[in-house]
């Protein structure tokens, strides 16, 4: 083979192989982000429902009221700085749960998904009003008949009940910080 | 990769987060209040939430022409992506929401790789 014809290879085979080096570069780096970025959030799932069953275990309280000769069974949740102690909550079909506000700020529960809060089932959702985004709130304070939702901001230290009639997995976050999030197990 | 190829998903990268963008801006003024929710609470202590969703508005509209128009777009389509990632990290918690923001986060991610050479 001709010599200048051996060089002319030779350099395209350079060029060849240090075009596919930088693209390479540029894919690694590349797919290292996105494989980080979908472990990072494997790993922070994981963890959180670790911690919200631990919690569950650990913190399950059951308020018990004497109305007549009735015994009254609510379980509580409290809205923290960190989120809601316990995380996930089971309960029975009937059973009341109850938001306590233990933050320096107000609190809003309300059914997935933010904003529009219409998750829960058993709700004409359609009815007439809505409030700040909510379709399960007819007006400020008001909820829809059947809605899972205060309608409003829980002050600090107040706390908000509701009566679970619908069978299922319902989540639920704060509508005022919806990095806060919760599930009630209905059985 | 082929110009016009590259020309068309540039288009689409850019009409696809500017569309996101443009949404956002809208409903956060006409419905303040179906959007705090994502304002952290140590914004809402400097800003006060609805004027932060206001001022985010104003400057996710200029970021949104700012890409349709084609111009130097490696620099918004790299701050979108910044602004993405910090909407879905500092929201973790609503994740089943926000789990859409990651294709967006990516697709800007995508464009400011696409736009590099051309800044």
């Amino acid at each position: 083979m001709p010599a200048f014809k051996l060089n002319w290879l030779k350099t395209y085979k350079a060029r060849l192989i240090m075009g596919y080096m930088n693209n390479r570069g540029i894919f690694k780096i590349i797919g290292a982000i996105v494989f980080l970025l979908i472990i990072g959030f494997v790993i922070f799932w994981l963890a959180k429902s670790g911690n919200e069953e631990n919690q569950q275990t650990n913190t399950d309280i059951q308020n018990e009221s004497t109305i007549k000769d009735e015994v009254v069974t609510s379980k509580i949740i409290y809205a923290t700085d960190n989120g809601y102690v316990p995380g996930i909550l089971s309960i029975k079909k009937g059973e009341s749960v109850t938001w306590v506000n233990s933050r320096n700020v107000d609190v809003w529960p309300a059914s997935a998904m933010h904003p529009t809060h219409t998750a829960y089932a058993g709700v004409d959702y359609e009815a007439e009003g809505s409030f700040k985004g909510s379709k399960a709130c007819a007006s400020e304070g008001n909820s829809k008949d059947g809605a899972f939702d205060p309608c409003m901001g829980i002050k600090p230290g107040q706390n908000w009940t509701f009566t679970f009639n619908q069978i299922g997995t319902w989540g639920y976050h704060d509508h005022l910080a919806s990095r806060f999030s919760g599930k009630v197990i209905v059985s | 990769m082929n110009m016009n190829k590259e020309k068309i998903v540039s288009l689409l990268l850019r009409a696809g987060i500017a569309f996101t963008l443009i949404y956002a801006s809208i409903a956060g003024f006409l419905n303040p209040g179906a959007w705090v929710g994502f304002i952290p609470d140590f914004i809402d202590k400097m800003f006060g939430a609805e004027l932060f969703l206001k001022m985010n508005g104003v400057i996710e509209i200029i970021l949104a022409l700012w890409i349709l128009s084609g111009k130097k777009i490696f620099y918004p389509a790299l701050i979108s992506g910044i602004f993405m990632f910090g909407i879905i990290m500092l929201n973790l918690g609503a994740f089943d929401i926000l789990f859409r923001d990651v294709a967006v986060l990516l697709m800007a991610a995508a464009l400011a790789v696409l736009e590099f050479d051309k800044k």
